[in-house]
């Protein structure tokens, strides 16, 4: 494997990108295979007269690994550099999680496939066609079998048609997460095998059991927003959610009421709150209700409290909840801890929602994803059963599906591929699964490719190329087209997978067009065509289902320490393991980075004679994982929670970290046709191996903060004996009964620019003058503020700690990814961190209660700011538009302004990080790159400021809210961050900010005038438990 | 008095030939250990350059706590330097007789204190190469320093103290070299001519001298009092709690007295030894000193005490947490051997019997080195570990590179110590001269006066 681009090849590339944005045509050369690769294709977006250097162009795409969500590539000088969200698309509405902005790690991936390879020696691209030629040619009229990823619209249709052509061989889609269980369960309860689309637009309760919506369940980045609007406060009161889980996810840390359920009991609780909620529910017809109620009469609302460990009362109240709000929601589990179950529960909260009135609102079936469309595990259980029978003679793996490492460890898929008479591997990158295959063809990233990627009706998104391959490569079907022109010359029409994919989407979608060629760029320029129906019709439940339907669902009751797996937020399904980003990122509850855990409650831990990152290892399934554990107060006892996606073993040295999840899954599909995990007893051995677990804080201390709240049960009641030296309101609540009291007391509502406030009662004076009224300079006219104040506010209501804000701040400001060992001597570089706050009480029972937290904590530009007046250079001081600016170059490195900081937000580069060849494409060019020795920090990404102020003064008129938005607030999917100009009164940032629960952080101790407020996270005056 | 006051054993004519004796051919323990002196002082460097090369990150230094074992040692040598101003400057003024024998070495300790001081800055910043940038100079960009910094107070404060103590120390010796080079030969006696600035003992010299001299202690005085007072507000001026604090100025003033007394006397016990001093350096002088540190001692104790008081009574969450965790948090061990080394060790002292015990002295000092040097290791490092906000906490663990730049630091400064010795009289002739009986004849008690 080539190590690096050459300098010639980089400047050819360079050039042939500039010259192709430029000239603009959309003719595209067939591929010249022999000769090299000279294929000039012009994606663009917006018609443009020239291309002008460093000036970013964004190209929207989409990718099938990604599913229902719009991307906006911005490309700078030919080459892609970040990852944005496509504002237009009606899922993620410009919103990205932080796995979701690793595809542009992955496109520049040392990983990355850059030469054809037979058995392990590269071969040329000559001999590359001749082998693939004799091979498939072989094999024609015989099976032939593609393996790929979640493969939608032309790009399925691409390979039905090749596997058609060539024999008898199947296409098989695989990913390891999928969502076809509804589409089992929808046939089931409403004859409809199909996937809804679930939309909480509109919704004012949510019942959560056990999904985490908020990051990573689902479509996620929709369901942050809807949930978002929901937690808008009117009239003093908002939507509730209400989480049910076995772990405290960062999502249930987000809940109103979180309770806590044995693993193994969703759906026993699922079908109790189902039976008292269809018996009431007035949104059923009476043959419905009828039908649900011979279907449920074996629920218990006392068994199933018993079973799960909650109380009845606690139950009794979600279901009158359910019952009494105006559009209530309810989520499942989570399909990896369902186990056998995953089929009648996700039924059973189709008919939840169904007597909820929820179908067709919330559970959109005019939106839905046919069943053909989405992955069903069984394809490769039988794929599996075909190679072991031999009866595959060519195996083509597509992209990176990676069975051998994601599909469960007992299918033991790798011995069976290597059963394939011959396997080639169409891959991006090295993994686990191209290592085994016989040839390995280069394949363009998703981002270099065409396609399409057609998930819900009426999505159907266009997936286009956004910069030139990075080397010289053909994408998999346009080999496939060359190929084929000679085995079956009817198969494809057209010259090139590009032209097959404008065929075949104009045909589909463009038929009516007047112009066909317009409405393809327009088409391409938009992402796609998104015409999602807003609702669908509510459906009658249908005689699918026999009465003993739910008979055989029981709580799981595990004995002893219950495994649970879930689905990382971070690393999926082990294809963004090899994200730096998402190593570094801290898992949002525990904080641990780079490596596998195992997270266990303090009991357990004492009850098993264990201790922080002890390693320890277990056997489940005849896999033996070794891994260290993680005590966490947030952790129920008795659950041992793992996550998927660590483990790889064919990736760059610094990504091969930690078990696999996966090796622990029975190889068996459940009803529901998905591969799934049942919660299941585990004894921990410790294996006497101590790790040193890097966090971004100190664990079990420093994360404890008493949240002090005005006029609320939570602060002046409950036990007496607070741990005062944790008071501190960095992180503040307020209740919902306060506000309509006319706002909190506890600490005076403080607003540092606006003089029509007075101070509280006792500072007659404020010595710390804010400079408003100051000139830049002595004799200078210019004065602080004038016209622009830049400020930030963050609502603490919303914010639910995914890290998307983290990962987008990585990639717009170039911030090194610096490694475990770093890491763990608390040296991360991220200019913004999310603080995570844990509220440990006990309440009048004497249970524990541990409420969490979550405050992105990034530089608070303070107006009176603490680092600038110490820092003997002026490198870093306040500059006009009320930033805390920082300079770079004129640094010496004295850390004075970092330890001087309250918020703790100054990095330091304690080493010149290394940025490898790959990783320099992707480094921002309007960021400088530090070096060490030097202090940097947020400084409200002032780059997109500077250019937003200069289009704005070409124009002849100020900034408004809307030119732009920094990095964080740009992808953070519940936009829970607002940032503007303070001194537009009609900002939103300006009225956020005077908003009843907004505070400045410290800014009640220290005086350090903030330029962020937060809004405080509000509760109910009456909880559960 | 039991320890009798100054009893002037040793006549007129043994001075110059005793005192000039250190300056003799060295010996070949001298050499030996000069080269381990050079060898630690190469670890020094050698570790520096290691430290420039890579990146400050490989100190132990990290995001919560900026500043660690440079800073402390920079504090400490700044603190040792103390000693010797107070000793010739302040002492002088006073007509503390005490203060003859002992202020050269003590004023030669204080200026390569301040060498091995000043070195610190430089190491601690992570772009030395730019570190000329604190200093403000005029330039086309307009560039300045930031002068509102107490870093730049400091680059001020120690560049003044250095270079008048410097100044202070070459005027005293003036008639010292003068007496040296009237013996010297070749090279040496042109370096000491020049040194001697013409000085020829003439009384008319002598009036002006000594005028001069007055007035050079007198300008001394203030500075021994302001450079630890800018030092402290370097952690003072922050809003760092631990460090945030109005007490810090006198506390440091009497911490460096404390701990620069210490050094003289933990310098002076062995040196007195191997030169055969015992005759001009007597039980009476480092009764003298162990008083000063008995004094400065309860007043740095009293401080400390003052500290945790304030803390109480201020009712800081934040600065009454960080005094709680000073004791009980993870810095507990900095914080006793800070506690036992300048608060409990020093007790002894107040007795007569050990104080006067040289052995004992001296161990006590060597605590009461390395409970200043934890000092002001608690204080920096206790203090930002844990601010504001508990999620940002960290610990500090030095390193390898730390170690080996204290090393160093050690070694550079008794490097110096030891070329001093050769090169210049460690006690001023003139000065003991000036207590010693003059070589007339005639009445044997004239001119000898009680100190």
């Amino acid at each position: 494997m080539a190590k690096k681009i050459k300098r010639r090849d980089f400047l050819g590339l360079m050039g042939l990108g500039g010259v192709a944005a430029a000239t603009l045509s959309c003719d595209y050369q067939p591929t010249d295979y022999e000769e090299g690769f000279d294929e000039v294709w012009k994606p663009w977006v917006e018609p443009v007269d020239g291309e002008i250097p460093y000036v970013p162009r964004f190209y929207a795409t989409s990718l099938p690994e990604l599913g229902s969500l719009g991307l906006h590539i911005k490309s700078i000088n030919g080459r892609a550099n970040k990852t944005e969200g496509n504002p237009d698309h009606p899922v993620n509405m410009g919103t990205l999680s932080a796995r979701q902005q690793t595809v542009i790690q992955n496109l520049y991936s040392p990983d990355r496939v850059r030469k054809p390879l037979l058995d392990g020696k590269a071969i040329t691209r000559a001999k590359t066609q001749e082998v693939l030629k004799e091979k498939l040619s072989g094999a024609k009229g015989r099976n032939v079998s593609v393996l790929a990823g979640d493969l939608s619209g032309a790009t399925q249709d691409f390979w039905t048609q090749f596997v058609a052509a060539m024999g008898t061989g199947k296409l098989v889609r695989y990913t390891a997460f999928t969502d076809s269980y509804w589409a089992t369960a929808s046939e089931k309860v409403f004859g409809r095998a199909e996937v809804p689309y679930i939309n909480l637009a509109g919704t004012d309760f949510v019942l959560s059991l056990g999904a985490r919506f908020l990051d990573s369940w689902g479509d996620h980045t929709a369901h942050a927003r809807n949930w978002a609007n929901m937690k808008k406060i009117e009239d003093f009161n908002r939507g509730k959610h209400v989480q049910i889980e076995t772990r405290t996810s960062s999502t249930g840390a987000m809940a109103d009421t979180r309770l806590h359920c044995k693993p193994g009991s969703e759906s026993v609780i699922l079908l109790a709150l189902l039976k008292e909620v269809a018996a009431k529910s007035t949104k059923l017809s009476a043959e419905d209700q009828a039908a649900i109620a011979g279907l449920v009469s074996g629920a218990d609302m006392g068994a199933a409290a018993g079973a799960s460990g909650l109380t009845a009362a606690d139950l009794q109240k979600v279901a009158e909840e359910l019952l009494a709000a105006g559009s209530a929601v309810v989520l499942p589990a989570e399909n990896t801890v369902l186990g056998d179950q995953s089929l009648q529960h996700h039924a059973a909260v189709l008919l939840l929602n169904k007597a909820l009135g929820g179908i067709g609102k919330h559970f959109n079936y005019a939106a839905s994803k046919p069943a053909t469309r989405t992955v069903h595990h069984g394809d490769i259980s039988d794929l599996v059963q075909d190679l072991n029978g031999g009866n595959v003679d060519v195996l083509i793996v597509l992209g990176n599906p990676n069975p051998a490492f994601n599909t469960p460890g007992s299918l033991k898929f790798a011995e069976a591929m290597k059963k394939a008479t011959f396997s080639v591997a169409f891959a991006a990158s090295n993994d686990e699964t191209t290592t085994l295959a016989n040839l390995v063809v280069p394949n363009h990233h998703g981002l270099e490719a065409w396609g399409e990627v057609n998930t819900y009706e009426g999505l159907n998104q266009l997936q286009q190329p956004t910069m030139r391959p990075r080397w010289d490569m053909a994408q998999a079907e346009d080999h496939i087209i060359g190929l084929m022109k000679e085995l079956a010359p009817d198969t494809y029409a057209q010259e090139s997978f590009r032209e097959y994919v404008q065929a075949s989407f104009t045909a589909r979608f463009g038929a009516e067009a007047a112009d066909a060629g317009k409405f393809w760029r327009d088409c391409l320029r938009k992402g796609g065509i998104f015409a999602m129906a807003e609702a669908g019709e509510d459906l009658p439940v249908a005689a699918n289902m026999d009465a003993g339907f739910f008979g055989a669902v029981a709580a799981m009751n595990v004995a002893g320490p219950a495994l649970i797996v879930m689905e990382s937020p971070r690393f999926g399904d082990g294809s963004a393991a090899t994200s730096g980003w998402m190593q570094e990122l801290p898992e949002a509850m525990t904080g641990v980075t780079w490596d596998s855990f195992l997270e266990i409650s303090h009991q357990t831990a004492k009850d098993n004679n264990l201790k922080y990152g002890q390693e320890v290892e277990f056997t489940v399934n005849g896999a033996t994982v070794a891994m260290p554990v993680i005590t966490s107060q947030t952790m129920p006892d008795g659950v041992v929670y793992m996550e998927t996606g660590q483990g790889r073993t064919v990736a760059s040295e610094t990504f091969v970290r930690g078990a696999n999840a996966f090796s622990l899954f029975g190889g068996g599909v459940n009803a529901a046709g998905v591969f799934a995990f049942a919660p299941t007893k585990v004894s921990l051995k410790a294996t006497g191996n101590q790790t040193k677990v890097a966090t971004y804080h100190i664990p079990g201390l420093g994360d404890q903060l008493y949240t002090p709240m005005s006029d609320s049960p939570y602060f002046h009641e409950e036990d007496g004996k607070q741990d005062h030296r944790f008071v501190r309101d960095l992180f503040q609540t307020v209740s919902l009964k306060t506000l309509s009291e006319g706002g909190p007391k506890y600490v005076p509502h403080y607003a540092p620019y606006d003089k029509k406030l007075p101070f509280v009662k006792h500072q007659d004076k404020d010595f710390y003058d804010d400079r408003g009224n100051d000139p830049i300079y002595w004799g200078r006219e210019e004065k602080f503020y004038e016209p622009y104040k830049w400020e930030m506010v963050v609502d603490l209501d919303t914010c639910n700690g995914c890290g998307s804000c983290v990962t987008a701040c990585y990639a717009e400001n170039n911030l090194p990814v610096v490694g475990k060992d770093q890491v763990a001597k608390g040296r991360e570089m991220a200019w913004m961190r999310i603080d995570r706050f844990l509220n440990v009480k006990k309440d009048k029972q004497g249970h524990q209660k541990v409420e969490v937290n979550f405050m992105p904590m990034m530089c608070q530009q303070c107006g009176n700011a603490p680092c600038e007046s110490v820092c003997p250079s002026l490198a870093t001081y306040h500059n006009k538009e009320g930033l805390n600016a920082m300079v770079y170059n004129r640094c010496v490195g004295t850390r004075y302004c970092a330890n001087n900081c309250s918020y703790k937000v100054r990095r330091f580069n304690w080493f010149s990080f290394e940025w490898d060849e790959d990783a320099r494409w992707y480094t921002n060019p309007t960021v400088s790159v530090r070096h060490k020795g030097v202090m940097e920090k947020c400084t409200f990404c002032s780059q997109r400021i500077r250019d937003a102020r200069n289009k704005a003064k070409d124009e002849g008129r100020l900034v408004q809210d809307g030119d732009f938005q920094t990095a964080c607030q740009q992808v953070c999917p519940s936009k829970c961050i607002s940032f503007g100009n303070y001194m537009d009164q009609q900002s939103e940032v300006y009225k956020l900010a005077h908003d009843q629960r907004a505070y400045r952080a410290l800014d009640s101790h220290i005086k350090t005038k903030p330029g962020v407020s937060y809004l405080r996270r509000t509760v109910f005056d009456q909880g559960h438990a | 008095m039991d320890v009798k006051q100054h009893e002037i054993n040793f006549s007129y004519a043994e001075i110059t030939k005793d005192i000039l004796s250190t300056l003799e051919k060295p010996r070949p323990t001298y050499w030996l250990m000069m080269a381990m002196i050079v060898g630690g002082l190469g670890v020094g460097v050698a570790s520096w350059m290691y430290q420039i090369k890579e990146g400050m990150g490989v100190a132990g230094l990290n995001h919560p706590v900026g500043w660690g074992v440079y800073i402390t040692d920079f504090v400490f040598w700044v603190g040792i330097g103390h000693a010797g101003t107070l000793i010739s400057a302040i002492l002088f003024l006073f007509r503390a007789k005490w203060r003859n024998a002992i202020f050269r070495s003590a004023e030669a300790m204080t200026i390569f204190a301040v060498l091995t001081a000043a070195l610190f800055p430089l190491i601690h910043v992570g772009r030395v190469w730019v570190a000329w940038w604190l200093i403000p100079y005029p330039n086309q960009r307009e560039l300045w320093v930031n002068f509102r910094s107490p870093l730049l107070w400091d680059v001020f404060a120690i560049n003044t103290y250095f270079s008048v103590s410097a100044i202070f120390f070459c005027i005293g010796l003036i008639p010292d070299v003068a007496a040296i080079r009237d013996k010297a030969k070749g090279m040496r006696k042109k370096i000491y001519t020049f040194m001697s600035l013409g000085f020829d003992s003439s009384n008319h010299q002598w009036r002006h001298y000594m005028a001069g001299y007055g007035f050079f202690a007198a300008l001394a005085t203030p500075l021994v009092l302001s450079v630890h007072s800018v030092v402290s507000w370097d952690f003072a001026v922050s809003i760092v709690p631990g460090w945030h604090s109005t007490l810090f100025a006198p506390y440091f003033v009497a911490g460096a007295v404390f701990s620069g007394m210490a050094m003289v006397i933990t310098i002076l016990i062995p040196f007195r030894r191997i030169f055969n001093l015992e005759k001009y350096l007597t039980i009476w002088h480092f009764d003298m000193m162990a008083r000063l540190i008995m004094l400065t001692g309860t007043i740095v104790t009293y401080s400390y005490l003052t500290e945790y008081f304030i803390a109480w009574y201020s009712d800081d969450v934040f600065e009454i947490f960080i005094f709680h965790e000073r004791v009980f948090g993870a810095y507990q061990v900095p914080f006793l051997m800070m506690f036992g080394c300048n608060c409990v060790v020093p007790l002894i002292l107040w007795v007569r019997k050990l104080r006067t015990n040289l052995t004992v002295l001296w161990i006590v000092t060597i605590f009461i080195n390395i409970g200043m040097w934890f000092e002001r290791f608690n204080i920096i490092v206790s203090s930002l570990a844990q601010e504001y906000d508990p999620f940002a906490w960290g610990w500090y663990v030095p390193t390898w590179v730390e170690a080996g730049v204290t090393l160093g630091s050690f070694c550079w400064f008794f490097m110096w110590f030891f070329l001093f010795i050769k090169f210049f009289p460690s006690m001023a002739l003139t000065e003991m001269k000036e207590i010693a009986d003059p070589p007339v004849s005639g009445d044997a008690t004239h001119g000898k006066e009680a100190a």
